[in-house]
């Protein structure tokens, strides 16, 4: 009974008249190819980072190459030659600070609420921006390991403990603070850190130059092991507060 | 936020769309007004309206849905303007057709008043699952209804259906 009366609807619905102008099919299909180009093929997310790259600030983009160029100018030709690392510690922050701001302009400019209907999840746009920066802050990075490494005598694991511990740190700490502040405050309070952090090195070159020992390696690895953490854990915690739509935005 | 971002070369696509899906479109269309020429001309808009918003659609690969939708809004738009002629015709069912006096036309003819009397919301699921052919997915995907919601109206439609046969029986 069942079968039969699904079989009786559906002969109930085949009666219909056949398409009463099929001129207008042709002026569709004309109207479809005047519509090229047509319609997006990728949409992989690796697509939507080369995308996003394209909407990275062009003025980060040269503060971060001067930076590197001031960098490159103090440690070559300004610097006594075993000075040349006193600039990597205050200087490693610096450069994630200008990367923070670029990776957190969703919520400083209350676009979050505007980004929740893209073609990708909001994850997945913060997770290309936050590629995009950690790109950048790493070549950053390294080129002024390889600037000060030209000028000094201390090793290049030294350097690089030196360079990503402030890195780490800076970054740990910009998105602890993004992800407590979502909204147009965070950007102060990262650059407040960020300046902090940098001055902090910058001292202590002068005021504790014990900490640059080779008997504080040990300590320089843990802080890098537990910076290092931090800063996954906050990543983490950012990821997973995005899939929850609107906890994410801080509604003004 | 679209992204006219990469867009390659794929003259032909909207054209393949088109042939793909202009009959079912137009049956649904003529199955919700029961109208050949202004069925054909929401069909027409249906596609039209497609293309335009074919950048911001995020899975345009599968288009079925969106047309679906598209149409679907363009007739319950188009029901709300019109009205029936007059207060025998159906205001939005399968106006009854009985050309001889068998059975079958009879039965015919009984099953479409009883289809007449459900609730719009239970025809129209009822012409996308035995009209259009659709899946239960595709259907709670056009509808925005979860998937036992469908489910639970197609049986409760049948049971209505059923149950009216009988009496008329």
């Amino acid at each position: 009974m069942k079968q039969n009366l699904k079989k009786e609807l559906k002969q109930l619905y085949s009666d219909v008249p056949p398409i009463p102008d099929s001129r207008k099919i042709a002026d569709l299909m004309a109207q479809a190819g005047s519509k090229a180009p047509a319609l997006p093929r990728e949409s992989s997310l690796l697509w939507f980072i080369r995308t996003q790259i394209r909407f990275v600030n062009r003025k980060f983009l040269l503060v971060q190459f001067l930076l590197i160029c001031l960098y490159g100018f103090l440690t070559t030709a300004v610097l006594q030659d075993n000075d040349a690392f006193l600039l990597l510690v205050p200087f490693a922050p610096i450069a994630v600070l200008l990367g923070t701001g670029e990776f957190s302009r969703s919520f400083y400019c209350n676009m979050t609420e505007l980004e929740f209907p893209s073609r990708f999840s909001l994850t997945q746009i913060l997770l290309a921006r936050l590629l995009i920066a950690a790109v950048i802050d790493m070549l950053s990075l390294s080129s002024m390991l390889l600037f000060t490494a030209m000028k000094t005598y201390l090793t290049f694991g030294s350097l690089i403990l030196y360079g990503l511990v402030p890195s780490l740190l800076a970054a740990a700490g910009a998105l602890f603070l993004i992800n407590r502040s979502r909204g147009g405050d965070a950007r102060y309070y990262v650059s407040a850190y960020c300046i902090t952090l940098s001055a902090i090195g910058a001292i202590s070159l002068t005021a504790w130059p014990a900490w640059y020992n080779g008997a504080a390696t040990a300590v320089w690895l843990l802080v890098l092991a537990v910076s290092a953490m931090a800063f996954a854990a906050e990543v983490y915690k950012l990821l997973r507060d995005c899939s929850g739509w609107l906890e994410c935005a801080k509604l003004q | 936020m679209a992204y006219g971002g990469e867009f390659s070369d794929h003259a032909g696509e909207f054209e393949k769309i088109i042939a793909a899906y202009y009959e079912d479109i137009y049956k649904f269309c003529f199955r919700k007004i029961r109208d050949p020429a202004e069925a054909q001309d929401l069909t027409q808009d249906t596609f039209i309206r497609f293309m335009d918003a074919a950048g911001t659609y995020v899975d345009i690969e599968k288009p079925k849905a969106l047309l679906y939708t598209i149409a679907r809004n363009l007739c319950l738009n188009w029901l709300k303007r019109a009205r029936p002629v007059s207060l025998d015709e159906p205001e939005n069912g399968i106006a009854p057709v009985a050309d001889d006096f068998s059975d079958e036309s009879i039965r015919k003819v009984y099953l479409s008043i009883a289809v007449s009397a459900l609730p719009d919301d239970q025809q129209e699921i009822l012409i996308l699952r035995y009209g259009q052919g659709l899946k239960i997915g595709e259907i709670a995907e056009i509808l925005g209804l979860s998937r036992f919601q469908v489910m639970y109206q197609i049986r409760s439609a049948l049971d209505r259906l059923r149950k009216n046969m009988r009496k008329e029986d």
